[in-house]
């Protein structure tokens, strides 16, 4: 984009095709440099040299330091669900006995891992491509390359084992507090008793593996575009907050379209129960 | 150092009650069982909304899951004779094999108004034997709703539609229903005296049928008379009983007789020779008969003193000169010698 303002060159006119096209070109640019970093993840994860103690000190700032910021947001969003599912129930058929059974096949399959992950990939995501992107417009990430050292390995691949860990872990965590935190309100609002809203009848393996599935994808994939948002930071301080907000907006992306995936590929696997 | 390891305490500690809220969901769950199942066949009409995947209740417990749902297109089943439209392959859990028996129901419900839909099993009596494994049952259709609604819409459409057309006919029946009813009214509140006698009378009569039937009752069911009677006729009855062998026994005897004798009689040489014999009774009655009449004859000859045996017999005075004669015979022996 910055070429086409170069100094010289006589200003074009702009078209909605032309738009277009050079939208679709950095649309395929930057998805054939995430894949480039996907590959280069998993090869130096399988063979690359780890800085001693990097991947706990992520574990550590991805995971325990998110956690009050998870338990609060699925804290307050499973309250916020059961309270206004509990409200329509009552408008249509005022009985609630499947209330619980219900919120909890949903909150397995989906609502836990892709309400936890938006969550991380906000926090996580924008802490990866702050961190990295402010190294690379102080050329740090020269510097290590000028070491022979790969960033992908000394910064990617660190982050990249720590969010695949902590994130099922902090999903696991916060499915249980959104859980906790809807029978609350639905006793308190509704009169649902606990033992009628924990209620795992409408459970089956394939909720429980499309969750873990979901989970899995979404903590590759944060550090995966967070870290390429990072590294393809350019210009000052500016960038930097471009790098962030970019990093964001494409995980928060990335979790809804492997949303959409894997859900489907479980009502392929599994069947509609 | 102190503080890396800090961190991995806590990271470690997060890792841990993590895995221990998966492990205690995964066991709490318990519908993740590996337990051994064997299959079920049932099939349905129309098995409604469930779906392959639902579960298998026994009393609320779930005890297997729908496997498959097939479509088999109405085609006779070969080993049970039966048309099949959808069969459902159910997996049930082998600890509950022996509580499920041949008469077992297998129907489609729902969890709440609106919930999924589940298949349901009714164990059946225990006195049954204990369904196969892979046997073929069939299944009990859910309700059909929406063909309830269409049926009850044709019905009120009909309904409304005849209401139409025979308005005028409906208006005539309300009114003379109407005057019936206040004729009826009119007849009853008139007769309200004679109505309650009535109602007495038939009080009075229920009373007395009752008393009747007690009276009937006493006389002729609870009578210790009766009871008697119907002892003795027992004892005869038994007695008959024990007799009747050897009379029986005679009779059969006495009929074996006269079944010979018949069988005698009955041969036709037989019968010739007592139809000559009774010929000849008849020819010698008849010539007795004629005997008589001569001997008859004879007395009366004698009787009137005709012929010598009549003067013999009949003369007083051949009785004297016959006298007369022996005496002297006896006196003068030499005349039967010499005559004078």
């Amino acid at each position: 984009m910055s070429s086409d303002l170069a100094d010289g060159a006589p200003p074009r006119r702009s078209s909605v095709v032309r738009d277009l096209g050079a939208a679709g070109i950095d649309l395929f640019v930057g998805a054939r440099a995430l894949y480039g970093v996907f590959v280069q993840t998993l090869y130096y994860v399988a063979r690359g040299r780890r800085e001693r103690g990097a991947t706990v000190r992520q574990m550590h700032a991805i995971g325990n330091q998110s956690l009050f910021f998870v338990s609060i947001t699925m804290g307050f969003i499973g309250m916020i669900l059961v309270y206004q599912s509990g409200l329509q129930i009552k408008r249509v058929i005022p009985d609630f006995s499947l209330l619980g059974a219900t919120y909890l096949e949903l909150l397995v399959r989906d609502l836990a891992a892709s309400l936890g992950g938006l969550m991380l990939a906000t926090r996580v995501g924008a802490g990866i491509a702050a961190e990295i992107g402010s190294m690379v417009v102080t050329e740090q990430i020269d510097a290590l390359r000028m070491c022979a050292a790969d960033p992908i390995d000394f910064l990617v691949v660190p982050r990249f084992l720590a969010s695949l860990t902590m994130t099922v872990v902090l999903i696991v965590w916060a499915g249980t507090v959104a859980f906790a935190t809807g029978a609350i309100t639905a006793e308190v609002a509704f009169d649902v008793p606990l033992r009628t809203f924990c209620n795992m009848s409408l459970i089956d393996w394939g909720d429980v593996l499309t969750g873990l599935a979901k989970c899995f994808a979404y903590g590759a994939a944060i550090p995966i575009v967070s870290g390429y948002c990072g590294l393809s930071t350019f210009g000052g301080s500016e960038g930097v907050g471009w790098a962030t907000t970019r990093a964001v907006v494409n995980s928060s992306l990335a979790i809804i379209i492997l949303n959409a995936i894997i859900s489907t590929a479980s009502l392929l696997v599994f069947g509609a129960t | 150092m102190s503080e890396e390891r800090s961190i991995e305490v806590k990271v470690g500690a997060l890792i841990l009650v993590s895995l221990a809220v998966l492990g205690a969901f995964v066991l709490v769950m318990g519908g993740l069982s590996f337990e051994k199942t064997y299959p079920v066949y049932v099939d349905f009409d129309n098995p409604g909304g469930l779906l392959s995947g639902a579960a298998v209740r026994i009393g609320g417990v779930k005890v297997g899951s729908v496997k498959e749902l097939q479509f088999m297109g109405g085609k006779v089943d070969p080993k049970s004779g039966r048309r099949v439209l959808v069969r459902a392959q159910l997996a049930i859990q082998k600890r509950v094999e022996d509580s499920i028996h041949s008469d077992a129901d297998f129907f489609v419900t729902a969890e709440g108004v609106l919930g999924e839909q589940f298949l349901a099993i009714n164990p059946g009596s225990p006195d049954k034997p204990l369904l196969d494994e892979g046997a073929e049952v069939k299944g009990i259709d859910p309700p059909r709703l929406d063909l309830f609604l269409a049926k009850a819409y044709e019905l009120l459409d009909t309904t409304v539609e005849g209401i139409k057309n025979n308005r005028e006919a409906l208006g005539d029946i309300i009114n003379n229903t109407a005057g019936l009813l206040k004729g009826l009214n009119f007849i009853v509140s008139g007769n309200r005296e004679r109505i309650e006698r009535t109602i007495a009378n038939v009080e009075d009569i229920t009373v007395e049928a009752k008393q009747l039937t007690h009276d009937a009752r006493v006389n002729y069911v609870d009578n210790p008379k009766i009871l008697q009677t119907v002892d003795h006729i027992n004892d005869l009855v038994a007695r008959i009983h024990e007799d009747s062998g050897p009379m029986l026994k005679d009779a059969r005897e006495a009929l074996a007789n006269l079944n010979r004798v018949s069988t005698t009689v009955g041969d036709p040489q037989e019968q010739e020779k007592i139809r000559k014999a009774i010929a000849d009774i008849a020819q010698l009655a008849e010539r007795a008969n004629a005997t008589a009449a001569d001997a008859q004859t004879i007395v009366m000859h004698i009787k009137s003193g005709k012929g010598t045996v009549g003067a013999l017999v009949m003369d007083e005075e051949i009785y004297d000169d016959m006298q007369e004669m022996v005496r002297d015979l006896k006196h003068n022996p030499w005349k039967f010698l010499w005559r004078e």
